[in-house]
């Protein structure tokens, strides 16, 4: 493979950098970035919290023993997806290789624009100097032959860092590094590997290909290229990204409910955000799955298909109505969630029955109000009492897409 | 526009006496909600508009900083947002293009 040089940027605490951004008054401050409503987690904190032992995901009461003096700031999604897409756009005028990897990430690969640039290091530099003059925002940039290598060197120098790793010092900077520092590796895999006796990069790398493939199977394959560091997988930009294999919404509810006929408003709400999201890529999926989280944070899902794809809200409400119909609800629930998946596109088609045809043009009617004036100005009578969903910023947003969704 | 003040956030916290001490620190400032078109002098520059001065409640306050710019779609439609200070308190103002009117959303005072 050619050589390649990969930057990875990250913005550094990024909602909570927003927010003070937004608000001098925060600035300096330990600030935690929560969502709406009490039943709510630290989505992320700024540094200064993160110094008296703030952490993502604790709740609100945590966070107040670590850090009596917290500020709790409510998201705002819009702020961050907007800026989100800044942040593509500039570093689109360094290379059009731009992944975005999350909200707060993006990956470039600029091995075609050095000789415009000079190196990797001004692009970097560059990138990070604009960001900072059109928004006060700065991020930490990683320099590496891969993506792999490029996201582990961003989070060496934060904040505001700029490492580079080449591929003479990749052994040397493995070696001791621990194995739940690269990406792909989470609690599970590092207690497996824990079990082995593998807890370093180096000692990974050093595993036999085949005792790795025989305890984790096609996985045991990625895990050995990334304790020696290598990974070919190429930045690909949103272009060119592939479709969605599935769409769906989840959300925790206020409080727990145990009632059927409460429990299905809410799931009326995420069919029609599902067939929303689906019939503006254009899809229609066969297969819909329903999640539900009890009150122990048992989480389960059920899933039913139908013979035709569907796109309709109706249909998809119907279907996860149907799966919930059948299910004995042990507790009371905390979390719903709709999805669609074995999507296709399929061809137009008039329906051959009038009332399919009054239901094509029902949701073709309350799409095109939606799409006017905003998500449910149109909706469902039952779905009058429901709060304003406010949603959070999936890691699959993208700004552009299926992907795609307004705050 | 009728101008209402709510404590933002406020009812989950004031409902349970444990999380007083949560419900100070998460409004550290009152939020007044105001969504009422004010009147507006910005210079336009390079393809962004920066608000300069804006009336309110008979006054003219002058922009001290342009602390942040974001964009937000309803429906089709897109709304322009800034927020602003004048130095003491903090001000969400929005420009709706397709009216070409500016709104004052809500008002952050120490």
């Amino acid at each position: 493979m050619p050589r390649r040089t990969i930057i990875h940027l990250d913005m550094d605490a990024f909602f909570a950098s927003v927010e003070q951004q937004c608000n001098p008054r925060l600035r300096r401050k330990p600030v935690a970035v929560v969502g709406r409503g009490h039943r709510t987690v630290i989505t992320t904190s700024s540094y200064e919290a993160r110094a008296c032992g703030v952490k993502t995901g604790m709740n609100t009461r945590e966070a107040l023993r670590c850090c009596p003096g917290i500020i709790f700031v409510e998201a705002d999604n819009a702020r961050y997806t907007h800026t989100c897409a800044e942040f593509a756009a500039l570093c689109r005028e360094f290379t059009p290789l731009v992944e975005i990897f999350s909200v707060d990430e993006v990956f470039l690969d600029v091995s075609g624009s050095l000789k415009l640039f000079n190196s990797a290091r001004a692009i970097a530099s560059g990138i990070k100097k604009r960001l900072r003059q059109q928004t006060g925002l700065t991020c930490s940039a990683g320099i590496a032959p891969n993506k792999l290598l490029a996201k582990l060197a961003s989070t060496m120098g934060k904040p505001d860092g700029l490492v580079a790793i080449g591929p003479a010092d990749t052994p040397r900077f493995l070696e001791n590094l621990p194995v739940s520092r690269l990406c792909g590796i989470g609690k599970k895999l590092e207690q497996k590997l824990a079990a082995m006796g593998i807890t370093t990069c180096g000692q990974l790398g050093r595993t036999p290909p085949a005792l790795l493939r025989q305890r984790f199977g096609i996985i045991g394959e990625a895990l050995d290229h990334m304790g020696r560091g290598e990974d070919d997988s190429p930045v690909i930009p949103l272009e060119r990204a592939p479709e969605p294999c599935s769409v769906g919404h989840s959300m925790t509810l206020s409080r727990n409910i145990g009632r059927r006929d409460l429990l299905a408003v809410h799931l009326l709400r995420l069919s029609e955000m599902v067939g929303r999201r689906t019939r503006r890529g254009g899809f229609s999926g066969k297969t819909v799955t329903l999640t539900l989280r009890y009150a122990d944070f048992s989480t389960f899902s059920r899933q039913r298909s139908v013979s035709a794809p569907i796109c309709a809200s109706r249909d998809i409400y119907l279907v996860a109505k149907s799966i919930l119909d059948a299910i004995r609800l042990a507790q009371s629930v905390r979390l719903v969630g709709v999805s669609l998946s074995r999507l296709v596109q399929p061809p137009r088609q008039i329906p051959l029955f009038p009332e399919q045809r009054r239901q094509q043009e029902l949701t073709r009617a309350m799409d095109t109000i939606n799409n006017r004036f905003g998500d449910f100005t149109v909706t469902w009578a039952n779905l009058g009492f429901l709060d304003e969903y406010t949603g959070v910023i999936s890691p699959a947003w993208r700004p552009r897409g299926t992907r795609k969704i307004d705050f | 526009m009728q101008e209402h003040s709510r404590r933002a956030q406020c009812a989950p916290f004031r409902q349970n006496p444990r999380t007083e001490r949560a419900h100070a620190r998460r409004v550290h400032a009152m939020v007044a909600f105001i969504h009422a078109e004010i009147t507006v002098g910005a210079v336009f520059k390079n393809g962004r508009a920066f608000p300069r001065w804006f009336l309110y409640r008979g006054r003219k306050i002058s922009v001290k900083e342009v602390t942040y710019f974001w964009e937000k779609r309803q429906g089709a439609l897109i709304v322009f947002c800034f927020a602003v200070t004048d130095g003491a308190n903090l001000y969400s103002l929005s420009f709706r293009p397709e009216k070409l009117a500016w709104s004052l959303e809500a008002v952050e005072d120490s």
